[in-house]
């Protein structure tokens, strides 16, 4: 009998620290959704969903199906007016006069109107928002001293005419390339419920308020497990969103998200590394995009070994004893393909073959080794390949190493701690070989080259510091004039200056997006920037 | 027992105090710090980088973010995250109760693995059970979360829905309703999964430490005298020797319950539960020092209260073990 009575006991407090730990009572799950995204999220919840905060990816993609900005680009690459429908410069390029469309409305009823995008703008430059990337603000006349809190927002910069429906913005210096760069979702408008809206805004469904597409069905439950919901805006003024719902589910694991997909889970899922070929195969590749982006290695500028102008044979030997279609093939099993050049095939200006060689040359390599060796060099020590460790990038470098092992160089592995720490120490010189790559914030040339090899970006995104007077003046004269088509043949002198002359870096492959689809799912379009097109997804 | 009781929770304060306080150092001594890991491929301007640092209030000394971390604490406010802005007190509010749930589910289904294993190993030594059992335990101890849990989703998802058996596809989302501790209609499909990954690991052990308990108490000499009585082995076992048995296996079950916090929050990221797992591994890489110490809190004080609760529960099960307020004896 005490043998039950203790059985009992345990029943009893068992069951009773059940009901405390599962007591607390969740609404219950709407019906079925339309489509289930599993990709979007499969690697982590998004940073933000607010198109003021966000600066990953995945939340600016959720971020641009619930506003539309000025500007935007198709899936095709092309630039198009969103919220306006034409706009002109009239002082080359240092002015800007966008017209908007009448009659585009928010999700709650009220107009857009080229205020809205003064209330907007004010609010993601905010200095006490504190949002990561209000910086792009600073091509406007003033912005800067407005998001780093020394100065009030510069209202005569951003003028807004809402009877005349013209938003008109003086830049900080010619900017022909603007129209592209307010199609980014830090320039979204938000109608007035928003104004002085908080970083906390998107946790209420409610109060996120947009233009775009789709609006947010219920509050952002930004963990794993949770969720992003989003239905049609019924006052959306462009054309209809095809699904009737659209869920984004959020994953901590990519394996896991996967094999939700092929559960039957999801209408989109992830492909875990190193399973492109077969996953592609087997559900096919409507859903493969080549992106905005390209992968490269730098060579510390400052490095004695691999840097400045006296080293440039050891790097050229380098960049051509790299074999490129290696790396797209047995890492990337063909969804990175072989880069060319460090601007992506797609952007505006973009010419292939730019980099020093476009396919592997490994006579040539042998040769500049040589000549490397008979400028009174001695065999180099085993150059380091920097990389950040766990995500796969000493796949990468060993394949390099390998390559270079074929013309006699010796390198190794040097990988960093994944804490987030490699890019502040490459950017303070501590590599040899630096593992780095862009992907496009808005679909110009000036966004990879500017912040990656001017020596004003020393610091920051020019991890290799490269240091070059002719680079610097070639990017500096397409920045200030007003020619666009000048602008961009220096651009590309600048691109060969880089990676031709100095060999400063060596591109390896362009990045590209890889999904899995359900068969029911007929058109997924993405864009170059590696947006999906949610509302014009068709799922039969 | 009461004293004793107060004691121990007053230790537990220290304890947490302690803790939490080394672990506040302790992100001021690692390098790097969470606002600069913000810049990650593309570099912050230190503008941007100085509003967010004024945002969290990380541009004040160490003592003050210190002791503003203690006085809102006394106010029940742990802070905001500083990689999601959210509040710390709504992340384990959220989280905690899917990592409770999944540790109660887990737990329970380990207590009925590890009885079961070890009663059947221990009472029927040498046959085919008990050798299953062995090869069991010894096993699945092996195999780490992260592929047992893709493995099941994979028998228990990804092939039941290929071969059209959906009675057999378990891998289902996490139930997001629940009703006093009850799962309404078949989204309790999804708790199975998960709460099997975390119950095995821990359970294989607890059985072979239950079967070994056992049979050293079923050769003492008070077990042959119940059997000379005439007692039915049934009463013998369960009444003379498993109650017997039970105080070193109550020692091992507390000390898993603790551990199996750390199976739950892999289990939780393998299964992406919207629990405290991922959240855990993720604050600890970027420094997210308010949802560390956070969680922090929480982990010490489930330990200390699973403790204190292990050495009270000797004195239930063994009325020859008595508690006073200096020690247990």
């Amino acid at each position: 009998m005490k043998v039950l009575s203790l059985g009992k006991r345990s029943v009893a407090v068992l069951t009773a620290l059940g009901l405390a730990v599962g007591g607390t009572v969740v609404s219950a799950h709407a019906a079925a959704p339309a489509f289930i995204d599993c990709q979007l999220f499969a690697a982590g919840e998004p940073d933000h969903i607010d198109p003021a905060l966000t600066s990953t990816l995945v939340g600016a993609n959720v971020a641009t199906m619930l506003f539309d900005g000025l500007t935007d680009t198709d899936a095709n690459g092309n630039l198009y007016g969103e919220v306006a429908s034409k706009w002109k410069t009239t002082d080359g390029s240092k002015t800007w006069v966008f017209t908007l469309k009448k009659g585009l409305k928010f999700s709650n009823g009220e107009a857009v109107l080229p205020s809205s995008f003064v209330n907007g703008w004010k609010r993601s430059m905010d200095s006490k928002l504190a949002s990561e990337v209000a910086y792009h603000g600073d091509f406007i006349l003033g912005m800067n001293a407005y998001s780093t809190g020394k100065g009030a927002f510069p209202s005569s910069s951003v003028v807004a005419d809402d009877k005349a429906m013209t938003l008109t913005v003086k830049m900080e210096n010619p900017t022909s390339d603007w129209p592209s760069i307010v199609g980014h979702s830090v320039f979204s408008p938000i109608p007035t419920t928003m104004v002085g809206a908080t970083d906390k805004v998107e946790e209420d469904g409610t109060k996120l308020v947009g233009n775009g597409p789709f609006m947010l069905a219920s509050a952002i439950t930004k963990r794993a497990g949770g969720e992003v919901v989003l239905v049609p805006n019924p006052n959306y003024g462009g054309k209809t969103a095809t699904l009737s719902k659209l869920t984004a589910k959020i994953f901590t694991d990519t394996n896991a998200a996967y094999n939700a997909f092929a559960s039957g889970q999801c209408d989109s899922g992830p492909i875990p590394a190193g399973r492109y070929t077969e996953l592609l195969t087997k559900w096919g590749t409507k859903g493969v995009k080549s992106t905005l982006g390209t992968d490269y290695w730098g060579f510390n500028w400052e490095d004695p070994i691999v840097g400045g102008t006296k080293n440039k044979y050891l790097r050229s030997a380098i960049a051509k004893a790299i074999d490129r279609d290696q790396i797209s093939s047995v890492i990337y099993q063909g969804v990175r393909k072989p880069a060319t050049g460090l601007l992506p095939p797609g952007l505006p200006g973009y010419v292939s073959g730019q980099g020093l060689t476009n396919s592997r040359d490994l006579a040539g390599a042998k040769a500049d080794y040589k000549r490397w060796l008979d400028l009174g060099n001695t065999t180099p020590p085993a150059i380091r390949l920097s990389y950040n460790d766990g995500a796969g990038w000493d796949k990468v470098a060993s394949i390099i190493i390998a390559n270079l092992k074929e013309i006699g160089i010796s390198a190794k592995l040097d990988p960093f701690p994944a804490d987030g720490t490699y890019f502040s120490k490459m950017r303070s010189g501590k590599g040899q070989m630096i593992r780095a790559g862009w992907f496009a914030d808005y679909p110009i040339a000036d966004n990879f080259l500017y912040p990656l090899l001017h020596s004003a970006s020393i610091g920051g995104d020019n991890l290799e510091r490269y240091n070059s007077a002719t680079f610097d003046a070639l990017v500096n004269s397409a920045r200030s004039t007003t020619n666009k088509a000048f602008a961009q043949s220096q651009y590309r002198r600048a691109e060969v200056q880089a990676l031709r002359s100095d060999v400063a870096i060596t591109q390896t492959v362009n990045r590209g997006i890889a999904t899995v689809l359900a068969p029911s799912i007929a058109t997924f379009p993405i864009t170059p920037l590696g947006m999906i097109v949610f509302d014009q997804v068709v799922k039969n | 027992m009461f004293t004793y009781t107060i004691k121990r929770l007053l230790q537990s304060l220290i304890v947490v105090w302690a803790a939490v306080t080394l672990m506040f150092a302790l992100f001021f001594i690692i390098p790097g710090d969470p606002i600069s890991l913000k810049s990650g491929e593309k570099a912050l301007p230190q503008e941007i980088l100085d509003n967010i640092e004024r945002k969290y209030g990380l541009d004040k000394p160490t003592y003050v973010q210190y002791l503003r971390f203690w006085g809102n604490l006394f106010r029940g406010d742990l802070g905001y995250s500083y990689k999601n802005d959210k509040s710390v007190n709504t992340i384990l509010h959220d989280g905690l109760s899917t990592s409770a749930r999944l540790l109660f589910w887990g737990a329970l289904l380990q207590l009925i693995i590890a009885l079961t294993v070890g009663l059947t190993s221990a009472i029927k030594r040498g046959s085919l059970g008990d050798r299953i059992g062995t090869v069991f335990s010894v096993g699945i101890q092996g195999i780490p979360v992260f592929v047992s849990g893709l493995l099941a989703q994979y028998l228990f998802g990804v092939l039941p829905f290929q071969l059209h058996w959906d009675w057999l596809n378990f891998f289902k989302p996490w139930p997001t309703s629940w009703h006093a501790g009850v799962i309404p209609g078949d989204s309790w499909k999804g708790v199975v999964l998960p709460a099997l990954v975390v119950a095995v690991v821990d359970a294989a052990f607890i059985a072979r430490m239950l079967r070994s308990s056992l049979l050293e108490v079923l050769r003492a000499d008070y077990i042959r005298t119940a059997f000379a009585k005439g007692l039915s082995a049934r009463r013998v076992w369960f009444h003379h020797a498993l109650r017997n048995a039970l105080i070193p296996v109550v020692t091992v079950y507390g000390t898993s319950l603790i551990a199996i916090f750390g199976v739950a929050v892999q289990t939780e990221k393998v299964f992406s539960l919207p629990g405290m797992g991922s959240t855990i591994a993720d604050s600890a890489l970027s420094q997210d020092a308010p949802v560390v110490l956070g969680l922090a809190i929480v982990v010490i004080a489930f330990g200390a209260v699973v403790n204190l609760i292990v050495d009270l529960s000797y004195a239930l099960i063994d009325p020859r073990i008595k508690i006073d307020s200096k020690a247990v004896h």
